[in-house]
């Protein structure tokens, strides 16, 4: 039987100098499920999402589908848990299709590179992105959207079950919006389990569950219908949004 | 521009080496000789090592700034950017300031002292090159933090050249050798420093290939290349020894090359998109041609004055980077 939760955390802490980023924070992501990491600036989003993917150095304990985090050797963790970070830009120069390619490194050895499978792999994920017509273009010659889409594109190749995505759709307009929360609904209907930092309240409100965030510490986890995550919110942002319900959906909007 | 596969690239570039290396042996102290005999000493025992030389040199220079421009996510980042050049000159400028060979200038000398200062400059340089490295990397406290390693590698720069103007204004006879090798010397290159060379550069490129993928992964960010299962620190000391290795066995062999590690990767780059390892071997190729070009036309153009070949590559790839800015900048503005 698979784990209920994908991913826990006790007790996680990081430090920053003498400065607690992260206070003993302890939190269970549900396996196959999509959770939305909120909060204002600074509340310390982007280290815990960081510190669940073992790219920071923290204290406490961290498992991932029942096995420590720790002591996951580094290409065993990185088939565990792909990564999308807020910061990737990637080269110019790169193209499409060697954007993709990169996903598909944990799954190779130095000494022979790529095989047909990371090859079908990654044109897999072209497809299904719909990458194909710009995969020999280089990232500076796409739009924000596209960029994005590849970006996408090659922390999917990864094929991990867990994915962790740090402000993936940050400067991309709606319907590409539109399109990376139809990709993270279908991701999670195939079992993937989807961790994501959102800035935008009304679409992290459409994920399975919301953890909120203030000073280091989760305030809350709950499912979005939860009146006690919304009195939450409010407090957190200084009662500074409202949440209503709109045709059959929670939306924030600031006051 | 229209973009070229890898292999047709590599193709191009070794064809046009095999060109500039007949152009190397056919230029003389007179200029251009056409129909030179194979079995000419002067061509087999001078002119073969001195143009193999510069292609060896002019490719670890291009495999060293591919590494540079990787490593550091900087395409203004060359070979000499960990003070290995400041530290090879300060190696060479404490060698001629020991008053062993600084009291002649290095034309006046006996065949025999010639060949020795030559070893004992090349081993000063080499060993100024890797101290200048390793005080960088000392300073930076390590590889981690990309700033401070930039930043120290400046530091060091500018304090071994401070020490080196010092050493030849106390010492003004180290002049004239000093100038030989800050402006870069081809002439001088043996076929031993050619074997030297060349296993470097085998073995330098061998390493970068196998090493290749934090590069690729870089490209997208550091904490990308950590999620992706690289082992960032440890590659990232091995790809830095690599550079450091390539570097100042060039620059021990022939002297301050300028540009040639910062340009041929841009050059490269203006033709292909692809994998790290590609654009490796692409920029030491191009880096070879490249010298060995400037070799040539250093020789031929103001025969039987010879320019150093340092000046030339110096205003050729300021040039073409000149060119390069301007040519962005009209296409930023025509868009």
């Amino acid at each position: 039987m698979k784990p209920a939760y994908a991913l826990t955390a006790q007790k996680l802490t990081v430090q920053r100098g003498s400065l607690s980023v992260l206070c003993e924070v302890d939190l269970s992501i549900h396996a196959t499920q999509w959770t939305c990491v909120v909060g204002p600036n600074g509340a310390g989003k982007t280290t815990l999402l960081k510190a669940m993917a073992g790219l920071l150095p923290s204290t406490g304990e961290l498992h991932v589908q029942d096995q420590d985090l720790r002591m996951l050797a580094a290409k065993d963790r990185a088939k565990m848990i792909a990564w999308l970070g807020q910061q990737e830009q990637g080269s110019d120069d790169l193209s499409v299709n060697d954007v993709v390619m990169l996903g598909r490194l944990p799954h190779q050895s130095s000494w022979v590179g790529a095989d047909a499978q990371d090859v079908a792999q990654a044109q897999t994920w072209l497809a299904l992105l719909q990458l194909m017509p710009l995969k020999e273009k280089s990232l500076a010659q796409l739009s924000a959207g596209e960029r994005q889409r590849a970006l996408l594109g090659r922390a999917l190749a990864v094929q991990a079950p867990i994915l962790l995505m740090d402000e993936p759709i940050a400067n991309v307009d709606l319907p590409n919006q539109s399109d990376w929360l139809q990709t993270v609904q279908q991701l999670t209907q195939q079992n993937t389990t989807v961790v994501s930092v959102l800035h935008d309240l009304n679409l992290a409100m459409r994920a399975d569950h919301v953890v909120l965030m203030h000073q280091g510490r989760v305030v809350i986890h709950a499912k979005p219908d939860d009146p006690l995550l919304h009195k939450a919110l409010m407090e957190v942002f200084a009662h500074r949004i409202k949440i209503h319900r709109v045709a059959d959906q929670w939306v924030v909007l600031p006051i | 521009m229209k973009k070229i596969p890898s292999v047709q690239f590599a193709a191009c570039l070794v064809a046009l080496s095999l060109i500039a290396m007949g152009l190397g042996l056919m230029t003389g102290s007179l200029g251009w000789e056409w129909g030179v005999s194979w079995s000419d000493p002067i061509v087999q025992d001078i002119r073969l090592p001195r143009t193999l030389g510069a292609w060896l040199a002019g490719a670890l220079l291009g495999l060293a700034g591919a590494l540079a421009q990787g490593l550091f996510r900087n395409p203004l980042a060359d070979p000499y950017l960990l003070g290995s050049a400041s530290g090879a000159s300060l190696g060479v400028a404490v060698a001629l300031s020991l008053g062993l060979w600084g009291s002649a200038s290095f034309a006046d000398m006996s065949e025999a002292m010639q060949w020795a200062m030559r070893l004992g400059l090349t081993g000063m340089a080499f060993v100024g090159a890797w101290a200048a490295v390793l005080l960088t990397l000392l300073l930076a406290k390590g590889v981690e933090h990309t700033l401070r390693l930039l930043l120290a590698g400046v530091v060091v720069g500018v304090v071994l050249g401070a020490l080196t103007s010092l050493l030849t204004l106390v010492f003004p006879q180290t002049l004239p050798a000093m100038q030989s090798f800050l402006l870069g010397n081809t002439s001088m290159l043996s076929g031993q420093a050619c074997v030297l060379m060349a296993i470097v550069l085998l073995s330098s490129a061998g390493l970068s290939w196998i090493f290749s993928p934090l590069l690729d992964g870089l490209r997208l960010g550091e904490s990308t290349a950590h999620s992706l299962g690289l082992r960032v620190l440890p590659l990232r000391i091995v790809l830095l020894a690599v550079m450091g290795l390539a570097t100042a066995t060039a620059v021990a062999q022939t002297g301050l090359i300028a540009f040639v590690g910062l340009v041929a990767p841009h050059l490269v780059r203006a033709r292909f998109t692809g994998r790290s390892a590609s654009l490796l071997v692409l920029s030491a190729l191009m880096g070879g041609v490249l010298l060995t070009t400037a070799d040539v036309l250093a020789r031929g153009l103001w025969a039987p004055q010879e320019l150093p070949v340092g000046v030339l590559t110096g205003i050729l790839g300021g040039g073409y980077l000149l060119w390069r800015i301007h040519s962005s900048q009209m296409a930023g503005s025509s868009a």
